[in-house]
């Protein structure tokens, strides 16, 4: 169970990432500028996409339990 | 291999190394090609197969049996490696959001759960220095027990009351 539990863990980290971090405006990339999908590994993408599903079904309970704000 | 409903004789016997290789090949779900791969695609699925008015029933009973969720999740997970729908790395991917739908569902109908064995460990343990002291608290107010003598009924005393016969 503890892998699992670190790996939940790591799906936090990247929400508590995601609210803390200012929007930043996406830099103009130059035509030596690395493309985005060059410089992100494979399992960070997968990781991403679970973050996104999770953080989805947050919103989702928090609109349903505390209503629609 | 040996199950319950083996000799005693089959039992002692160990299984042989590599009895596995022996089984025909693709013979089993798990060892076939997965139905899905997609995380997206999984996630969808086992949070359709959760929210189905089907499953509702079993899947409280189970959330009050107060079965940690990740162990839950784990069964699901495995249950889906077992029926070849995807592969164990995928469905060790899924797990979260598997979890963060057992909470919904455990918060929307008012459901104490733990998501980890080790909080529901802390939560229910006991240490034996409280316990000794509760049981010392609890025995030092109780007196000994003594036996109680037998209440005799009383004997009638009014004028219509028979006597008693004296040596009969």
């Amino acid at each position: 169970m503890q892998p699992i539990k670190t790996y939940c863990d790591k799906i936090e980290a990247i929400l508590a990432k995601r609210k803390s971090s200012k929007v930043v405006k996406k830099a103009k990339g130059g035509l030596l500028a690395p493309s985005k999908e060059a410089t992100t590994p494979a399992d960070q993408t997968q990781l991403n996409t679970v973050a996104d599903i999770v953080e989805g079904i947050r919103e989702a309970r928090e609109e349903l339990l505390n209503g629609n704000k | 291999m040996a199950t319950s409903n083996s000799k005693l004789g089959d039992v002692l016997v160990s299984t042989p190394p590599g009895v596995s290789w022996t089984d025909a090949p693709k013979s089993r779900p798990w060892l076939n090609a997965p139905d899905t791969t997609s995380v997206t695609q999984l996630s969808q699925q086992y949070i359709a197969m959760l929210g189905a008015p089907s499953a509702a029933n079993d899947l409280l009973d189970a959330l009050e049996t107060n079965v940690p969720l990740a162990v839950m999740a784990e069964t699901f997970m495995l249950s889906g490696v077992n029926k070849g729908i995807h592969t164990i790395d995928a469905g060790i991917l899924v797990m979260p959001v598997i979890i963060e739908v057992l909470k919904t569902i455990a918060e929307f109908n008012k459901i104490e759960y733990a998501v980890f064995p080790e909080e529901l460990e802390k939560g229910t343990t006991v240490s034996p220095r409280v316990l000794r002291k509760v049981i010392d608290d609890m025995t030092k107010g109780v007196a000994e027990p003594t036996l109680a003598e037998p209440v005799l009924p009383e004997e009638p005393t009014g004028l219509m009351a028979r006597t008693k016969k004296v040596g009969v």
